[in-house]
């Protein structure tokens, strides 16, 4: 396993979709989860999603 | 492993990606979240959230279209953060779905186009209708999709 430890923007260098490669963890990452339009998002998502009920219909 | 994607970093809560894409538009900011939605026969679903940063207002949109040309790149991207995720949080589900028609019919269309690859690490199913879901088939339309990983799969 090896890892970019680089995690300079704009930093192009592609990988294999399965490679560990070029995955930096961000603990300063800035936190979208409480962003008004996730939380639109993630609402409009729990209500499609309750319509269906696919543990019960998977064919 | 043929497709390539983007480096990108995570949240120390591994919920959070984000990555740049490249293109004749410049550098886009991506981010992907996965969204704890509810447990169904306690199997946890998380909404897959996907979007642009607005270089501008900083702030995020799905709406967008950045057309920068790389979309399998960003899709393979994509893909790769829901490996780290379901390795992290292992026997969830994730749930997809576009904004809107066209957006779920790019997903639906990624998926086809990589679906050899995709169907070695998860089960798609689709739903082909409200409260029907099948087996991901290419050729087919759905609303929307459930992944779920398969078990014996390693992440290098």
């Amino acid at each position: 396993m090896s890892a970019n430890l680089n995690p300079e923007k704009g930093n192009q260098k592609t990988y294999a979709i399965s490679d560990r490669a070029g995955i930096t963890i961000d603990p300063s990452m800035k936190d979208y989860s409480n962003d008004p339009f996730c939380l639109q998002q993630l609402a409009e998502a729990r209500r499609s999603f309750s319509k269906s009920d696919p543990d019960k219909k998977e064919n | 492993m043929l497709l390539e994607r983007y480096g990108y970093r995570v949240s120390d809560s591994y919920q959070q990606y984000e990555f740049e894409s490249a293109g004749p538009k410049g550098i886009i900011t991506k981010v992907v979240l996965y969204q704890y939605m509810r447990t169904v026969d306690y199997v946890d679903h998380y909404n897959l959230f996907f979007g642009d940063v607005n270089q501008l207002t900083g702030k995020l949109s799905d709406l967008s279209v950045s057309n920068n040309k790389d979309r399998n790149k960003i899709l393979a991207t994509v893909a790769a953060t829901a490996l780290e995720f379901s390795d992290r949080f292992s026997g969830c589900r994730i749930y997809a779905r576009g904004s809107d028609p066209i957006r779920t019919r790019l997903y639906q269309m990624g998926i086809a186009a990589h679906f050899d690859e995709i169907n070695t690490h998860f089960l798609i199913r689709g739903e082909y209708s409200e409260r029907r879901w099948v087996r991901f088939r290419t050729g087919q339309n759905y609303r929307a999709f459930l992944a779920t990983r398969r078990i014996n799969t390693i992440f290098n």
